[in-house]
């Protein structure tokens, strides 16, 4: 599983990390700086957690073979 | 007297319904409120305020506040709640709300407000020390009104010796219901931060206000209007909501003794416990203009149309949450709009959070037990932002421990 961030919609609310903190990394102003990260198997649940609770909507994850 | 309801509006949607004064507002708020959303379409008209569309429905609310193009922030959309100036970036819309919040969100961010922790951790105790030997306290003015205020005014590096002016005028702004008091209530709040926006500009500090009259959108820095704008309102949110909020929350405690005795037996509880809290005890509300006419589930609005948006409640909403009037401190999310949704999200809610946490964290460790002193359920106040009107607790003072301050700091 592959995180997306469109990050010129990303508007710091810093959700993600809070709802998912292994998953997704904020940089200094808090943002999310995840964008084309790789999500173990373990964590993927936290993950689609983390991105269901992003107010703008600015967090997609792709299934792909390698890591599904 | 109330003006005439717009003739697009179908009778059946018209609901009589004032959020400064009506009746429903003055005891339990949150109950009533949500029996009478429950019992009125998803969108219906109020009557009270001069008339305004209200979104009663959580997940209609949710899309809505995701739409800014459609449901917009800008006055120009919304002309019955203009100010002069605009409040920002709260009254402005994508792209240049993006901007301005991108100035202060760094004091705002998980790591922002984390530097914070230890002077939250300190104050809480110094204050939550004076009252604990006395065995009783009047939670909201004691507690509440200084608590998140002080911390504010020292983000801001305001003076303290203002703070019970500055609390006056945005409680008139908040509560009042007459529009002209409101609006003058803003306008001398802003009088006085002119003098302190003069000061900062000359000589600029690290404190929040410095931090945002300097900051730059589209190239170029702030104007007045924009600079005065955004000191308004993180002055109007960190005045207030806090301390309506805890006070809510502390509240609940005090009624609800096995509730309370979880977190003390376990403070590790603390976290998700405040979450729960403040879903069922939503303070804020906001508004938004219709931006052309359109159908939207189902309601047929013209431009420039007002929604007001009642977060207050949108935890309760038994479409968004099972069982919501269950307290559970286990739930594994508490889903609520305490914060709003969409790009205007709350950006003090990270603070809001550590703040809250903490307090009760620090109270946990002192007073292992306490009530509120009074008969029946508690007064409170309706308007843009919800508030008891005074919480009386008690604790057997003989109980009340206090730690060491070396502990306290830990």
């Amino acid at each position: 599983m592959k995180i997306i961030v469109d990050r010129q919609v990303c508007a710091g609310h810093a959700l993600c990390a809070a709802k998912a903190p292994d998953v997704y990394r904020l940089d200094e102003e808090g943002y999310c700086c995840s964008d084309g990260d790789t999500v173990p198997v373990h964590l993927q649940q936290q993950a689609r957690l983390g991105a269901r609770h992003c107010p703008e909507a600015a967090i997609v994850l792709i299934d792909d073979e390698d890591t599904a | 007297m109330k003006p005439p309801i717009p003739a697009h509006v179908p009778p059946e949607r018209v609901v009589d319904f004032d959020r400064f004064t009506s009746p429903v507002l003055q005891r339990c708020p949150h109950q009533g409120v949500t029996e009478l959303f429950s019992n009125s379409p998803d969108i219906f008209y109020a009557t009270g305020d001069r008339g305004h569309w209200v979104v009663g429905s959580a997940t209609v609310a949710r899309d809505m506040l995701r739409q800014p193009d459609k449901f917009s922030s800008d006055p120009v959309n919304n002309p019955a709640n203009a100010r002069k100036p605009p409040t920002l970036p709260n009254q402005c819309d994508p792209p240049l709300h993006t901007e301005l919040r991108r100035i202060i969100n760094p004091f705002f961010s998980p790591a922002g407000v984390q530097k914070m922790e230890h002077a939250v951790r300190k104050l809480a105790s110094e204050l939550i020390d004076e009252v604990a030997p006395r065995g009783r306290c009047e939670f909201l003015h004691e507690i509440a009104q200084r608590f998140p205020v002080q911390l504010f005014m020292r983000m801001a590096n305001a003076p303290m010796a203002d703070r019970e002016m500055l609390v006056a005028k945005v409680d008139r702004f908040t509560r009042a219901p007459d529009i002209q008091q409101r609006l003058a209530a803003l306008t001398e709040l802003g009088n006085y931060l002119q003098g302190m926006i003069a000061e900062r500009e000359h000589s600029p500090g690290d404190d929040l206000v410095s931090l945002a009259i300097h900051g730059k959108v589209q190239g170029r820095g702030l104007t007045d209007d924009e600079k005065l704008g955004m000191v308004n309102l993180l002055f109007l949110g960190g005045l207030d909501t806090v301390a309506a909020m805890l006070s809510f929350i502390m509240a609940y405690l005090g009624q609800h003794p096995r509730q309370y005795q979880r977190l003390v037996d376990d403070p590790a509880l603390i976290a998700n416990a405040i979450e729960e809290l403040m879903r069922v005890h939503g303070v804020a509300g906001m508004e938004r203009g219709v931006t052309a006419d359109m159908e939207y589930a189902g309601v047929q609005f013209k431009a420039q149309d007002r929604l007001v948006f009642m977060p207050h409640v949108y935890g309760l909403d038994a479409q968004m949450v099972d069982d919501p009037f269950r307290v559970d401190f286990d739930r594994p999310v508490s889903s609520h709009l305490v914060f709003g949704s969409g790009p205007h999200r709350c950006v003090g809610s990270h603070l809001a959070r550590l703040e809250m946490k903490v307090f009760i964290e620090e109270w946990v460790r002192r007073i292992p037990a306490f009530s509120v002193d009074a008969e029946g359920d508690l007064p409170t106040r309706g308007g843009l932002v919800w508030s008891p009107v005074a919480v009386p607790l008690a604790w057997p003072s003989a109980l009340a421990v206090a730690p060491a301050h070396q502990q306290a700091a830990a």
